[in-house]
């Protein structure tokens, strides 16, 4: 019982911890408070096997009884492998924070580690909503205060995922006002994904296009992308790496848990104009992110390439599609976060990230190389990289959906190789251009490491990952097949 | 009940303090009458008793209680923002008195059973605002607000008179019951009754500046006082709201729904004109002018949705708690620093916990989780989906919700922008506590909405 609500409140305790006491504890407990995650990560990982029966990994409590609201949690096994991609990156990120930070940023993104985990756990609708919502404020306010991101910026990535949440708010509404459990309406999950699918065919779509807007922002998908690229070029790294780490899986989350549970008959319908959107989005930022000369936007623009491939994966409604979409999150969290890492000690130590300004750092940093090409490798989906399980599940998936549609999304792979390796070689190899006495600090070198480890070890054994993400597709795909 | 008796004496004390020279303490008297204004109400909470006096013109069941209890809160809170503010040196005996005869107003509005009650209601709160927006005695704007106000305010009378009128024509009672008796009994009504009901309707939009009736609004707002501002956007709108809600609920409802769409489409034009007209302005007072025309309309829905007499009791009280909370909170802020915006780039240099506690009302204004702001906002769009209300009124309120986000976050990205020079002197630590407390209230609300938004379960 007490699990759920452990996993929220370990980083809630850590942003408040670390709001109250003076600036010169934050070192020391940011690093303390990123170790409590990542071992109470794996307490829960071995104790949810042992769990007996579900209620232990459940919780309930009314909040707002008048409106038929509940603080409900659950472990499932979807919400245990987004659990484990926000710890793991989550430290990940808490600990690449430069330390002359200020100690409410460390605080900020604490708070926004509880949010996502709050998304990720709520059986509730409402209470999915505010944590939705609750996770977009701390990284709004990191921009806004501590960095060098424009007003406009941030007020167009505002107020662009807020339309996207007070239309699925809309549509949670709609679904809440058909419950019926005893007389009264409920927020409870059972009870809306039931309503939800009771509906008319025609109130299905509404549902299905009102609620997926929010999830399309966010990820993005391809016409509701042009807050992505500013947004993730002025964020601070650690910013950036939020965003598209983690909280760009709140999408794929929201529509896995929510969207095809709620309305699977809606899903055959309308997976041909999603799928058709997806794959514009890989080809478009493929070609852009070809093009960059700054490696920060290349990285944007691959992130929605890659992004489009996990849509893809997830609106082939095959169940090897949707297990390798769920994989691909975990591994492209990994890999744009080491890309990301990558990319700061480019501008903050070899003092730019223009592709142009730089080259032949392989010479003076041969271990920062190899760390970057295996990260590149990730990022390209390799063999033997944990991407490349991902990508292979997920074509497996879109083949036996269209093998049409396979084949065009098959070329993001090819396009992938030549952004990542040109920018590979235009950084590291050939003429020492850049500052060559840049030395790079210990903790990033262990970090890298730490990353491409994670990458490599996926690759070789994914199974602790890919059970949770077969045992949450079979689940979904048994919900969708009699809709298909 | 009681609680209407203490504020009325204390209005006639203070009138009495310029007499017997006890000026200075007025404000502690003020203070401590309407605490115990608040208490008598929470005895009476207690105590329910079925109890009409004065043959039946006013009335003070639970809701009532309640909604009396807001304004009085909201009043208390008043007082210390006018206290800082830099306009009055001293706490007025004529100002401590004219407020406080308008809150009586206030509470006659809730109140009423009687619509010779609701006229002498909606009087007394709007006459002493009248000579407090022209109580600005150097400035012509604010002499300008005055005239303006009282002009249109005299003419919202007395459409609202006309209606009285026309109403009691066809009923022969000033009763609200007995109204609500004949209207349930015809099947086809007068037109002249009819008519009676929308000019009613309509004085009420004027009160409360709904589109297309809102054009004094602003203007009255900008040229008032600050601390004044405050009180009528605040305390006196919520007063008259509490009285359209009444008069709708109690008294116009089914079977004759004919003004629905006339009300609706009087909320779909303000959403649509309040939101837009507040993304262009430069100053606060007016900006908050067009956002509370806006919050008025979002608050009509409630009426509009006509739907499950407890949820929209409880999302009008929530609401309506809400608004003022984060309206005294914000002017808490603007009574010290002015309501130029562009005064305020860079704000949280300076005034860290101002910004935050700014920040906050803001959000609850947006309506953005966790404040109380999210919830009073939700309850509308649940009632409003819940009705036979087109689907569209609610896609249109979501849209000017996404716009009003837009302003108000714009306004915070303001507070926190990195302006070029440095903050002069030592960062300030002005207490400015009334701020914080409300800031703290909203999200309080926010955590346990069930105090506010489920009072009530008949």
């Amino acid at each position: 019982m007490m699990i759920p609500l452990l996993l929220l409140c370990i980083p809630l305790a850590s942003a408040i911890v670390i709001w109250s006491f003076p600036a010169a504890f934050t070192g020391i407990f940011s690093k303390l408070f990123a170790g409590t995650q990542i071992i109470s990560l794996l307490v829960i990982y071995v104790l949810h096997f042992y769990a007996s029966t579900t209620t232990e990994l459940q919780y309930d409590m009314m909040w707002f009884n008048a409106m038929g609201l509940h603080v409900s949690l659950l472990l499932s096994p979807l919400s245990m492998l987004f659990i484990i991609l926000t710890s793991l990156v989550g430290s990940i990120i808490v600990l690449s924070i430069p330390a002359t930070t200020s100690k409410h940023v460390y605080a900020l993104v604490f708070f926004m580690l509880f949010a996502l985990q709050g998304v990720f756990l709520a059986q509730d609708g409402l209470l999915f909503y505010i944590f939705w919502e609750l996770a977009l404020l701390p990284i709004y306010f990191i921009g806004l205060v501590w960095s060098d991101a424009t007003r406009a910026t941030l007020l167009k990535f505002f107020v662009y995922t807020v339309l996207g949440s007070l239309s699925m708010l809309l549509g949670l509404i709609y679904v809440y006002l058909h419950t019926d459990v005893a007389g009264a309406h409920a927020w409870n999950y059972n009870a809306m994904i039931q309503a939800a699918q009771a509906l008319q065919p025609q109130q299905q779509y509404f549902v299905f296009w009102s609620i997926f807007l929010a999830f399309a922002i966010k990820l993005p998908l391809f016409p509701f992308h042009s807050w992505q690229p500013a947004t993730y070029v002025e964020m601070p790294y650690y910013g950036t790496m939020l965003l598209s780490g983690i909280m760009l899986k709140m999408g794929v989350f929201g529509i896995i848990h929510w969207l095809f549970a709620m309305v699977p008959a809606a899903i055959p319908s309308v997976q041909q104009p999603v799928l058709i959107l997806a794959l514009i989005g890989i080809l478009y930022a493929s070609i852009i992110a070809i093009q960059q000369r700054d490696y920060k936007r290349l990285i944007a623009y691959a992130s929605m390439a890659h992004v489009g491939v996990i849509v893809c994966g997830l609106f082939s409604a095959h169940v090897q599609g949707i297990q390798g979409a769920l994989f691909q999150s975990v591994s492209h969290g990994l890999t744009v976060v080491g890309l990301l890492l990558v990319c700061d000690i480019l501008e903050h130590r070899f003092g730019s990230q223009t592709i142009s300004n730089l080259g032949g750092i392989r010479n003076t940093h041969p271990w920062f190389a190899v760390l970057f090409l295996c990260i590149t490798m990730g990022a390209v989906a390799l063999p033997l990289t944990s991407s490349f399980i991902g990508e292979f599940l997920i074509f497996n998936g879109l083949f036996s959906y269209s093998p049409l549609i396979m084949g065009l999304a098959g070329i993001s792979v090819i396009l992938g190789a030549v952004y990542m390796l040109r920018s590979y070689q235009g950084i590291m190899l050939g003429q020492h251009t850049a500052n060559t006495t840049a030395t790079i600090p210990k903790g990033h070198y262990i970090l890298l490491t730490v990353v491409m480890a994670l990458i490599i070890l996926l690759g070789l054994f994914p199974k602790p990952i890919n059970d949770l993400a077969a045992s949450a597709a079979t689940t979904l795909v048994h919900t969708l097949k009699p809709g298909i | 009940m009681i609680a209407l008796f203490i504020i009325i004496g204390n209005g006639l004390l203070a009138l009495l303090a310029e007499i017997f020279k006890f000026q200075k303490f007025i404000f502690n008297i003020t203070f401590v009458l309407l605490l115990a204004a608040l208490a008598s109400n929470y005895w009476a909470w207690q105590h329910p008793q079925a109890f009409a006096p004065f043959s039946n013109m006013i009335c003070f069941n639970m809701l009532e209680l309640v909604l009396s209890s807001l304004l009085i809160a909201a009043t208390i809170l008043w007082l210390f923002i006018q206290r800082a503010s830099h306009n009055h040196q001293t706490f007025g005996t004529d100002l401590s008195s004219l407020i406080l005869f308008a809150l009586a107003g206030g509470l006659l509005l809730t109140a009423f059973q009687n619509l010779t009650t609701l006229f002498i209601g909606v009087e007394l709160l709007s006459i002493p605002l009248y000579v407090l927006a022209a109580s600005h005695k150097n400035s012509a704007d604010s002499h300008e607000a005055g005239f303006k106000y009282l002009i249109l305010g005299a003419f919202a009378s007395a459409l609202l008179l006309f209606g009285i009128a026309l109403l009691y024509g066809g009923a022969a009672s000033f009763d609200i019951n007995a109204i609500q008796a004949y209207l349930n009994a015809q099947a086809n009504l007068p037109a002249f009754v009819k008519m009676g009901m929308l000019l009613l309707l309509i004085a009420f939009c004027f009160k409360v500046a709904i589109a297309p009736f809102h054009f004094w609004s602003p203007d009255v707002y900008e040229g008032a006082p600050m601390a004044i501002t405050a009180f009528m956007s605040t305390v006196a709108k919520t007063a008259s709201f509490y009285a359209f809600f009444k008069i709708t609920m109690v008294c116009f409802n089914a079977p004759h729904t004919f003004w629905i769409s006339m009300l609706m489409a009087f909320a779909v034009l303000s959403l649509i004109l309040a939101n837009t007209s507040a993304l262009g302005q430069k100053h606060l007072k007016r900006l908050f002018a067009y956002s509370g025309i806006s919050h008025s309309a979002f608050l009509l829905l409630i009426i509009i949705a006509q739907q499950k007499q407890a949820l929209s009791v409880n999302a009008l009280i929530m609401y309506t708690a809400s608004y003022m909370l984060s309206g005294l909170g914000a002017f808490a802020i603007l009574v010290k620093h002015g309501d130029v915006i562009s005064d305020y780039a860079g704000f949280a240099k300076r005034n860290p916990t101002s910004a935050f506690s700014f920040s906050v009302c803001l959000l609850s204004m947006a309506g953005i989780p966790i404040t109380a702001g999210f919830f009073s906002k939700y309850m509308v769009f649940v009632l409003l989906l819940s009705s036979s209300v087109s689907i569209w009124v609610s896609v249109i309120a979501i849209v000017a919700a996404l716009i009003g986000i837009y302003y108000y976050i714009r306004l915070i990205t303001q507070l926190y922008s990195k302006t070029a020079e440095e903050p002069q002197g030592p960062i300030q630590t002005d207490n400015n506590w009334i701020a914080l407390l409300c800031a703290i209230a909203l999200l309080v609300i926010g955590f346990f909405p069930q105090s506010l938004g489920g009072i009530f379960t008949f």
